[in-house]
């Protein structure tokens, strides 16, 4: 394990330092507008990566009862909200360049914005159960409740209304429409924030888990 | 006793109570007047052009329903809480009767809330609704949905501290969805076609919150 | 300088930034668990 987080600096290195150079910017973009592609989807794939391990995990806490699982849960929420809170910004910043303004009320871009306040909602959730044995459960009755009523959030957003979000990666002819370099920096950009995304999720998680038995220690 | 009937007989205990006392409830209505009134005011004297007119009347009434019901509907829990009837309550009644029994509640309330607010928007702001079936369906369909939801979340909420705003905090993303679709039926219905496709948004979005809060409803309402 | 040099310059200092950190944090949370 400490060898593959060893790896992942040089690893996304090269995968930073090829989206600046290997591919051409896409056309129809402005200029190298279409390079945080290597960025913005991959922050957004990890905040949706998140928020399913905090749904899974939840459900395996209330299932199981272990502790550790709603560690878990709770580190994942945060670390969602991070990459949340990136992808936001980096798709504002390509508003601005492409179309002139920061926010422009599209589908798929508030859906994110609402996706940033759930993960805010359920820290705040969490921070407001005093209860050390009820916060756990609340949180998890939570979450599984928002994974429950998501898919309306994420179908309802992105309506049939006409949308300014460039074409997404998996498009309606089911076909990957980008050039070989671009693909290939692409899928090693997600590839690596995955990688990120898990690390700092076992930090977080076990961080948590540090601060959970040293209160316990405490109260005995 | 089948269940239906003490999930029924929750919901009568929880009228009986609400209309003894009546400063809740009142104090909801009073809130859906006030703020009916300072919309009015507003923007009635203005004249907006009347194609504007639907899409930000729809999304008014709407965001006077919400903010009526976040402050009514929460209390179904804490006035539990509150008058220390709460323990007795989860000892004796399964968590699924008491959260369908409290929603059952809060769903008339807020249709009372809706009866009240609709003829104000019809009278001060002349309000044309074409469709009056369709806007009906959407109140049934997105109420009922509003009220399951606020219900669960109550639930959560009634032993936590600082409620009012964390309620209104957890609650605005998961009723988004649903106040969208409800404003967007609105507006085809006072265009005066009937809103197929968003009821039938609306009517998944009942039944999955409908079944999200009877799975989850012992965790949320539990010792 | 060119703007892609700024940006790629910017992104250095980042990325090698935050692994010096995520690196810190991991080697702090790995000790604290071996000795509790």
């Amino acid at each position: 394990m400490k060898v593959l987080k060893l790896l992942l600096l040089p690893y996304m290195a090269a995968v930073i330092g090829a989206a600046f150079l290997w591919p051409e910017p896409a056309k129809g973009f402005i200029g190298e507008s279409s390079r945080i592609v290597f960025f913005h989807v991959p922050c957004a794939w990890a905040s949706t990566l998140a928020f399913i391990v905090a749904a899974v995990y939840s459900a395996a806490f209330l299932w199981k009862g272990k502790p550790w699982y709603d560690d878990i849960a709770a580190a994942a929420v945060r670390i969602g909200l991070l990459f949340g809170v990136l992808t936001l910004i980096t798709g504002s910043l390509f508003a601005r360049v492409m179309w002139g303004s920061w926010w422009n009320w599209d589908p798929r871009e508030s859906s994110y914005l609402l996706l940033v306040f759930l993960y805010s909602a359920y820290l705040f959730l969490r921070a407001a159960v005093e209860d050390p044995e009820r916060r756990p459960r609340i949180a998890a009755a939570y979450a599984l409740f928002a994974a429950v009523l998501m898919p309306f959030l994420t179908f309802v957003a992105p309506r049939v209304t006409a949308s300014l979000h460039p074409q997404t990666v998996i498009n309606p002819q089911g076909k990957i429409l980008m050039d070989t370099p671009t693909r290939a920096v692409f899928f090693g950009a997600m590839a690596g924030f995955s990688a990120l995304f898990f690390w700092l999720l076992s930090i977080d998680a076990r961080a948590a888990r540090l601060r959970r038995t040293g209160e316990n220690l405490h109260r005995d | 006793m089948s269940a239906l009937a003490r999930a029924w007989a929750v919901c009568a205990k929880d009228a009986t109570q609400e209309l003894r006392r009546k400063v809740a409830m009142v104090a909801v209505f009073f809130f859906a007047a006030t703020a009916l009134t300072l919309v009015s005011f507003a923007i009635g004297p203005f004249g907006l052009p009347a194609a504007d007119r639907p899409a930000l009347e729809a999304a008014l009434l709407w965001i006077i329903l919400f903010f009526a019901a976040a402050t009514g509907l929460p209390r179904a829990f804490v006035a539990e809480e509150e008058a220390g009837t709460g323990l007795a309550l989860r000892k004796t009644v399964p968590a699924v009767v008491v959260l369908a029994g409290k929603s059952l509640f809060n769903f008339v309330l807020f249709l009372a809330m809706a009866l009240i607010t609709i003829p104000g928007f019809l009278i001060l702001l002349d309000w044309k609704v074409n469709s009056p079936l369709a806007i009906a369906a959407t109140m049934l369909a997105g109420g009922y949905g509003l009220a399951v939801v606020s219900t669960f979340l109550s639930a959560l909420v009634a032993r936590a501290g600082q409620r009012n705003v964390l309620f209104v905090l957890i609650a605005f993303p998961l009723i988004l969805p649903l106040l969208l679709t409800a404003i967007s039926a609105t507006i085809v219905a006072t265009a005066g076609d009937f809103p197929t496709t968003p009821l039938r948004v609306l009517l998944a979005y009942d039944g999955a919150a409908t079944c999200g809060a009877y799975m989850l409803a012992g965790v949320a309402w539990e010792d | 300088m060119s703007s892609l040099g700024y940006l790629a310059a910017v992104n250095v200092v980042i990325w090698i930034g935050l692994f010096a950190y995520l690196w810190r944090l991991d080697r702090r949370v790995s000790e604290k668990e071996r000795s509790s």
